[in-house]
């Protein structure tokens, strides 16, 4: 018998500080007016899907676009107790921290100038690999035991936790010299990838498309599981 | 009196893209490349006519891909299919690859962190395991699931990982326990190629990793 699972990963949408092209890392920056609008339309987006279980980081931004995207969603009322969404946020798919870098616009040359590699912190911050170590407990203890039981599960997030999961996954290679920020693979704002699961075991994934986010791009093609044979 | 053979199949999975790159995989579901899958297929010519009681894998994708892709190529497993065409491979943890911890997705032979560590048998490998946890986890799952199928005669399929691969040599008594750790001194397991371990009343009677089945005669084109 085969057990399907679903995966559905979103990053927020934008925030003051996307706007304004600043490294956010862990600070709270909240949703713009048009990171609202995304985030209801990636609502609507998600179509009849109905969720078993949704998380969120503990940054408002997160959290915020999972309510909104609930809101508009069509089959997920059952998530909602007298008002409150039952959302479970969690510390440990945070954005990476940025440490020194944080609130600096992403053009600073202190920024663009720093030697990176997939193992080198950020000043007084986190390195890539620390959050793929702190993403990959998180998949392995909270999300794949529910996947298994055939759940949907939905986890809005943030551009390096969704970075972070595709390494896990296998989906993206990180880089020793350049990192996953260096694989020049961008994450769009509030726009919804879904990933299916047949046993325990990811069969296929694609992203949807959200007409409030300019140039949705595509999760990378390489190293996808193939529908077993 | 006749005696009870039995026989016991394991390969490793198919290439993946981390060991394209030599990175460290550890508990990581990474998938099979088109490489890693013709190996797979291959691996299914190469049992051809083994006919399985039962198909073991670990929880991971490349190692029940690797599987489903060899049982179906070779021709002489549909029995394990299920009704929607799935394979009936049991998945088991007790045979995922040993737990590489922090170094996990990260290259081997030029991470400074992975070559300084020092490697012994019983060390574990920062937030990870140890080849002896690794080893202990593994002879458990054969003295318990697998010895007692062979002595009643059965054939049986597990399909695997390097690690894993070399815990049952461990187990089953074909290698000594290491004195450093069980990738000093030797050559990687090859992917996908099968060892078949063959017993009589339980016990080893031979062993032999699977030569590559002859080239098939070229089919003749039609003639105009």
């Amino acid at each position: 018998m085969t057990i399907k699972g679903k995966l559905v990963l979103i990053r927020h949408g934008q925030t003051t500080y996307n706007e304004q092209h600043l490294m956010t890392g862990q600070a709270d920056a909240p949703l713009t007016p048009l990171g609202e609008e995304q985030a209801r339309e990636a609502g609507l987006c998600l179509g009849a899907l109905a969720f078993d279980k949704v998380y969120s980081s503990t940054l408002s931004r997160a959290f915020n676009t999972a309510v909104l995207a609930l809101e508009t969603s069509a089959n997920n009322a059952h998530l909602n107790k007298d008002g409150v969404w039952d959302i479970e946020q969690s510390p440990v798919i945070m954005e990476s921290h940025a440490g020194d870098f944080e609130g600096m616009h992403m053009d600073d040359p202190r920024i663009t100038g720093y030697l990176r590699s997939y193992i080198t912190p950020l000043p007084n911050g986190e390195s890539d690999w620390q959050v793929v170590q702190r993403v990959e407990k998180f998949y392995r203890n909270e999300i794949l035991p529910r996947i298994e039981r055939g759940e949907t599960v939905m986890v809005a997030a943030h551009a390096g936790i969704v970075h972070a999961f595709d390494v896990v996954m296998g989906l993206e290679i990180p880089d020793p010299k350049k990192g996953i920020w260096g694989s020049g693979h961008r994450i769009a704002n509030a726009t919804p990838i879904i990933f299916e699961y047949e046993n325990g075991i990811m069969t296929d994934h694609h992203q949807l498309e959200n007409t409030k986010v300019p140039a949705a791009i595509q999760p990378p093609k390489s190293g996808i599981s193939k529908p077993k044979p | 009196m006749t005696k009870t053979k039995g026989t016991l199949v394991l390969f490793r999975h198919g290439q993946t893209e981390y060991n394209k790159l030599h990175y460290m995989t550890g508990l990581r579901d990474i998938a099979l490349t088109p490489m890693g899958e013709d190996q797979a297929r291959e691996a299914g010519s190469r049992i051809e006519g083994f006919v399985f009681d039962k198909a073991y894998s670990s929880t991971l994708g490349r190692a029940f891909n690797t599987a489903a892709i060899a049982l179906e190529n070779s021709g002489s497993n549909d029995h394990l299919k299920n009704p929607d065409g799935t394979w009936n491979i049991e998945k088991r943890p007790e045979i995922v690859e040993g737990d590489s911890g922090d170094f996990t997705g990260r290259d081997k032979l030029t991470d400074p962190e992975i070559l300084a560590y020092p490697r012994k048998y019983d060390l574990a490998l920062p937030n990870g395991e140890s080849d002896e946890q690794m080893v202990a986890r593994t002879k458990k799952f054969y003295d318990e699931e697998i010895v007692p199928r062979l002595e009643r005669g059965e054939t049986v399929l597990v399909s695997s990982h390097s690690g894993i691969m070399i815990a049952f040599e461990i187990a089953i008594g074909t290698r000594p326990v290491p004195e450093t750790d069980i990738w000093s001194n030797r050559q990687g397991v090859p992917n996908a190629t099968p060892v078949v371990y063959e017993y009589e009343d339980g016990k080893l009677v031979n062993h032999y990793q699977v030569a590559p089945a002859p080239p098939k005669p070229a089919k003749q084109g039609p003639k105009v």
